[in-house]
């Protein structure tokens, strides 16, 4: 129905149905809910205007997950470059009084990972531990978000035992 | 200890199993190996506490109520350019033809003078407007 026309009850089935996902994928690079938020608002418009141009090659979610990837990738840069400081150092994460000392040392070992690897590790957890899902969202063989986890796993522990 | 097994092998299974579920032989030959191996019972320890703090400090802040309310807002605001791009081109071939047809009717001049010149002049005037175009208009990001 999204291929035929531009029709607006397909797209609201879009927009229910991934914008959960769209908003973490967003939050997952930028660790900003508001900005992560405005992402996914911004993906799901220009997702909008490409509908005319969509040939069905690839599946709506995978060009939705791209769209939006490369929308909060560029959220990003330019946050980042307004910002002298690190996005490191003021992300936003979720108040937990557990144990503030583990959340910062975890914060903190999270973020000395490789970009690469701190983006499916951060998908991972807050896709409910799905590795299936985020390979479709980063556009990656399910191997290679594999590979990736273990990697990051691996070093992480390492930092950890230090 | 579990001979088809060595150390790098469990440890590959030890993460494995925090993706997805390990087969009831294959998390036997994990605990045989781990029964006998302090290294890999401790990398089994560290990656389940890592995986516990991982899991409980990367959660996602709730989405907004109203995120469809304002998405659906701003697609109303923002309507999709109307024109295709090849508009201005045809406009400019429908002006064109009038200005031509009015020089002939209007100008002094012979029918195929008027033509000849007319002419020249749209496609000069229209290459000259390409060029100006593809030297003025930035390429854009998106």
């Amino acid at each position: 129905m999204l291929l035929e026309r531009r029709s607006a009850p397909a797209f609201e089935f879009l927009v229910v149905r991934y914008q959960q996902k769209v908003f973490r994928l967003a939050y997952s690079i930028l660790r900003d809910s508001a900005l992560a938020e405005d992402v996914a608002q911004d993906a799901f418009v220009k997702m909008w205007q490409v509908l005319p141009e969509y040939d069905g090659r690839a599946s709506p979610s995978t060009l939705l997950y791209t769209i939006a990837r490369n929308t909060a990738l560029s959220a990003l840069r330019a946050a980042t470059h307004r910002r002298t400081a690190s996005l490191d150092c003021s992300s936003e994460w979720p108040a937990v009084s557990i144990d503030t000392v583990a959340q910062l040392e975890t914060e903190q070992f999270v973020g000395r990972l490789p970009e690469a690897e701190q983006e499916v590790v951060r998908l991972f957890y807050l896709q409910d531990r799905n590795v299936d899902e985020v390979a479709q969202m980063l556009d990656m063989p399910i191997g290679t978000v594999k590979s990736h986890l273990h990697r990051a796993r691996r070093r992480l522990a390492e930092w950890m035992k230090r | 200890m579990d001979e088809t097994m060595n150390c790098q092998e469990t440890e590959e299974l030890i993460l494995d199993a925090l993706e997805t579920p390990l087969s009831t032989v294959e998390q036997q030959s994990v605990d045989e190996h781990c029964s006998h191996c302090l290294t890999c019972a401790q990398f089994a320890a560290v990656q389940a506490e890592l995986d516990h703090r991982l899991g409980q400090f990367i959660t996602v802040p709730a989405l907004a109520t109203d995120f469809q309310i304002l998405l659906t807002a701003r697609l109303r605001q923002r309507p999709r350019a109307a024109l295709p791009v090849w508009y201005p081109d045809v406009a400019y071939g429908i002006g064109a033809l009038f200005a031509l047809i009015a020089g002939t009717i209007v100008l002094p001049f012979k029918l195929d003078t008027v033509l000849t010149f007319g002419i020249a002049i749209c496609i000069a005037a229209y290459l000259f407007q390409s060029l100006v175009f593809v030297f003025v208009n930035e390429p854009s990001d998106e």
